[in-house]
This record gives C-alpha cells, sequence and structure tokens, in this order.
C-alpha cells in the first residue's frame, strides 16, 4: 500500500490547479477505503455511499486546510469521513440534494434474505455501535491506526496530537472499544466472534 | 466483507461531479486548457504541415502567414526548480524571443507576465510535454526566467527571433485570402486539401463545419456539449478552392474525435511561425492548436 500513496502530493498539487482529473484519480485510489471506513461507522450500505460522497466532496470545499500527512491525503479523508459519520445528518445535509440528485442501481435484493448477509448486518451494526462509543479523538485514533493501518506519528499529525498523548489515548481507546464489543458479544451470542476487526491490535 | 462494493452507478456519476468541481473553480489558465471542447476538430492532411519550413525558407509565401527569421543560435539549457537563462544581448531587428519548454518531470512552469503551463506525469516523455511562444522584446530583456517547483525539471531553447505577419491578399472578386492570423481569418483560408494541394476554403463554410459559427449560438455549456456529441465520430468535407475561389482542387475534412488534439507529433516546425506574439497572460499551447486554446479552428497554416 505503501508505494501507491506515494503519489497523492503530486496529484493533489493538480487538482489545486484545476485539473480534474488528477482530482478523479485521488478519487479512484481511495474511494474504497473512505467507503469502507464510512460503512464501518454506520453499518449500512447506503448511508456509507453518502458519507463517502460528502467526505470526496468535503475534501474539494475545505480544501485550502487539507493536510497532507506522509505523502497522503488518505489520513485527512478518513478524519473527516469519521466525522461526517458522527454527524451525519448535519454533514450530509450541505450535499443533501446533490446526493440525492445521484443515479444508484436499485437494489437486486433484500439484504436481510441471505442468513449469511443478515449475520453480517449484525455484526456491522454491533462494531458500528461500539464505535459510536468512543469520542471523537479516539474514534479517529483507532480509524487510522487500527483499522488504516498507519502510523501513531501519522495519525498525530493529522490529529494535531503528539505522538505520546496519541499512544497513551490510542490505549485507553482499545480498552474501551473492546468492553463495548465483548458486552454485546456475550449479550446478543452471534455466531462468530465480533473480534477479527481487532485484529490490528496485535502488537 | 465482500459484498461492500461502492455502486459503480453512483460512483460514476460522484466521480463526474467531483471532477467537473475541480474543473470549475480552476484558475482561469487550466481551465482554459480543458474548457468545453474535450474533443477538438482534427483536421485532415497535417502530415503535410512539414511544408511550413518552406516559408522559412522563404521560398513561399502564404499571405497573412507570420514569417519567423532567427536572428541568434538557439540557447539550450536544462534546469531542476527556478532558473533564469541569459539570452545575452538582442540582435538587431529583434521583435521577439522564441522558446520551447519541454517538460522533464510534472508540474506548473510559469514564464513571465504570467503565462504558464503544467506538466501530469503522463506528459513527460511525450508530444504533449511540449510548449511554445514567441515572446514580443521587450527592452533590456535579456533573459527568461522560469518559476516552478524546487523538484520540477525542464529543458528550455530559446533564440532571437523577428516575427513579421504579412498581409492577405485580395482576388479578382475583391475577397481576401490567406493564413489565419492574429487578426482573424480572411474571406478565404489557406488550407491543404485531403490530396494535398494547397488551396482556399470560404470562412464562412470552414466556420459552419468546424463550429466556430455553432459556437455564438451557444447559451449554455450543455447546448454545447449536446452540439459536439452529435457530431462525434463525423467527418465534414468542405470544398478547397484556387485563389480565383471558383475552380475547386480538392476538398478539406474536420473530424470530431474524443479527446484529441489537432496536431500531433513534433510541433516545434508545424508552430514555429503561427502567433508572432502573446499578449500579457496569453499562452499558446501549439500542440493543441484547439479553438479553446487559440480562438481558431484546428486549422494548420500552411505556406502558399
Amino acid at each position: 500500500m505503501g508505494s501507491i500513496e506515494t503519489g497523492d502530493e503530486g496529484l493533489w498539487r493538480q487538482s489545486l490547479l484545476g485539473q480534474g482529473d488528477a482530482f478523479g484519480a485521488l478519487y479512484d485510489r481511495h474511494r474504497d477505503r473512505v467507503f469502507r471506513h464510512a460503512y464501518r461507522l454506520c453499518g449500512n450500505h447506503h448511508d456509507g455511499e453518502d458519507i463517502m460522497a460528502a467526505a470526496f466532496l468535503e475534501l474539494w470545499r475545505r480544501r485550502k486546510h487539507v493536510r497532507v500527512v506522509e505523502g497522503s491525503i488518505l489520513p485527512w479523508l478518513l478524519v473527516t469521513t469519521t466525522n461526517m459519520a458522527r454527524n451525519r445528518a448535519r454533514a450530509v445535509a450541505r450535499y443533501q440534494r446533490l446526493l440525492n440528485s445521484l443515479p444508484r442501481t436499485q437494489e437486486d435484493s433484500d439484504p436481510t434474505a441471505d442468513p449469511f448477509r443478515r449475520y453480517q448486518n449484525q455484526l456491522d451494526q454491533d462494531l458500528a455501535q461500539a464505535l459510536a462509543t468512543l469520542s471523537a479523538e479516539d474514534l479517529h485514533l483507532v480509524s487510522l491506526i487500527v483499522f488504516e493501518e498507519h502510523t501513531i506519528a501519522a495519525a498525530a499529525a493529522v490529529l494535531h496530537l503528539t505522538p505520546a498523548a496519541a499512544k497513551s489515548r490510542m490505549h485507553r481507546a482499545r480498552q474501551r472499544l473492546r468492553a463495548a464489543l465483548d458486552g454485546k458479544a456475550s449479550a446478543q451470542n452471534p455466531p462468530t466472534a465480533p473480534t477479527p476487526v481487532l485484529e490490528g491490535e496485535r502488537p | 466483507m465482500n459484498q461492500l462494493h461502492v455502486d459503480n452507478v453512483f460512483s460514476d456519476a460522484l466521480r463526474a461531479e467531483l471532477t467537473a468541481r475541480v474543473e470549475k473553480a480552476a484558475p482561469v489558465r487550466a481551465r482554459k486548457r480543458t474548457r468545453l471542447w474535450a474533443g477538438t476538430a482534427v483536421v485532415a492532411g497535417i502530415g503535410v504541415l512539414g511544408g511550413v519550413g518552406a516559408t522559412a525558407a522563404g521560398l513561399f509565401v502564404t499571405p497573412g502567414s507570420t514569417q519567423v527569421t532567427p536572428l541568434a543560435s538557439p540557447v539550450t539549457e536544462t534546469h531542476t526548480g527556478t532558473a533564469t537563462v541569459q539570452l545575452g544581448p538582442p540582435p538587431e531587428g529583434t521583435t521577439g524571443i522564441e522558446m520551447q519548454l519541454h517538460c522533464l518531470s510534472a508540474g506548473t512552469f510559469s514564464y513571465s507576465r504570467g503565462a504558464s503551463n503544467t506538466c501530469d506525469q503522463d506528459d513527460v516523455g511525450t508530444p504533449q510535454d511540449w510548449t511554445g511562444y514567441t515572446i514580443p522584446l521587450t527592452p533590456g530583456e535579456e533573459s527568461i526566467t522560469i518559476t516552478t517547483s524546487p523538484d520540477a525539471s525542464w529543458k528550455i531553447t530559446a533564440q532571437y527571433v523577428n516575427t513579421k505577419t504579412t498581409e492577405w491578399a485580395t482576388n479578382a472578386d475583391g475577397d481576401t485570402y490567406g493564413a489565419q492570423n492574429e487578426n482573424g481569418s480572411p474571406d478565404m483560408v489557406a488550407v491543404i486539401a485531403t490530396n494535398g494541394t494547397r488551396g482556399y476554403v470560404y470562412r464562412t463554410e470552414l466556420e459552419d463545419a468546424d463550429g466556430t459559427a455553432a459556437m455564438k449560438t451557444f447559451k449554455s455549456p450543455a447546448e454545447a456539449l449536446a452540439w459536439q456529441e452529435a457530431r462525434l465520430g463525423k467527418d465534414f468535407a468542405i470544398p478547397v478552392y484556387n485563389v480565383t475561389g471558383k475552380t475547386v482542387v480538392g476538398e478539406f475534412v474536420i473530424s470530431y474525435s474524443a479527446g484529441n488534439f489537432g496536431v500531433v507529433g513534433e510541433p516545434a516546425p508545424e508552430c514555429a511561425g503561427v502567433p508572432p506574439t502573446l499578449g500579457p497572460g496569453e499562452a499558446w499551447p501549439c500542440p493543441g492548436l484547439s479553438p479553446t486554446e487559440t480562438g481558431y479552428p484546428a486549422i494548420p497554416v500552411p505556406s502558399n
């Protein structure tokens, strides 16, 4: 992944000069990760798309404030996605008309019909709820470090934290998240443990 | 999680919206490069453009064409980052500095008077990495400064030249004829027909075929795009006449294709003589020769 992200700065600079193709390339490059992150936070496919779209629209609208960290705009995008997901109603409102006007493929099947997808949905919802218990800053840290495998230093840079502060916050956030997920696991007894999403926790 | 993908229809529409926003917010110069005319007229018979060399040699002169005479040997230098190229004192009779810039890496390269050119990584090593200008001479100006980011590399070739635009001629019917130049188009525009014959097309017919006439009627970008869309992949032929404007000697074809530029290949000799001077902030990205960039249709300016 590292090598793919080294090119952001050039594309970003060209985007700022008005080259739509460069911005399109950035979109192609980061779309899926931003979408997965948005989905993780809201547990709903449609909302995940809206949040992903809003994050990219914000990337452009707030372009003067974007911080390129370690050659990548992804950390900034992910933080923005997190903010969007936490304040979904308010954040997406700015783009609601545009989002509604964008065409979508009709859903060909009911997601709840497939038992696997039903469990998967439940797991996704559980995780989204557990993540919702974190403070904004902790959620940013977990997103960047656990899910997207950025270094603590990079996460600290984009969040205006010292690396030491980021590290201790991260430790506490992991404990909180584990507690939230364990509580759900025992209460609802899902067929599989929801812990794989925390695999990034391994040292 | 493998069912977890962004809806392609939604994604494509979003992507189009994003790129449109970026282009819309672009600085004027950058926007001009890629505005409405994503696909420009591609002119048949373009390979014959090398014939312009004959003009430079003074053998034939198309009325209204520009004669560029080099007055000093060219200076070629390669730099990385912002640098100034010294040309020495201009010889007698110098009217401008002809420069050609090749991007050796991606970056934005600004010239004097606010003109600039941006190269993508994809442009490097292709004909698209080339930009040509003729800058009118300012007394005391003996150097060219290219401003760019510290890591951007470029190669410049510059020389003092004398440029002179000749007058259009008039035929027996009172129609002016000659090459398009900074004064606009004569009644009959010099072209090379598809059969290689040099001749003239009526400006009115040319403007109907290349969209210049239609462009004036568009009230919105959507209209222009629809017009362009309708012509995509089609050819429009107009008759080429000799100087009398009565005898047909061939035909001139304008074809519309997406994203292509009118002139391809090594552009330097073809571009050398077209616009002799540039106003403040004006760039002339010659390889394009598109209506957007020059205000003229993608028509070569051949010698007689």
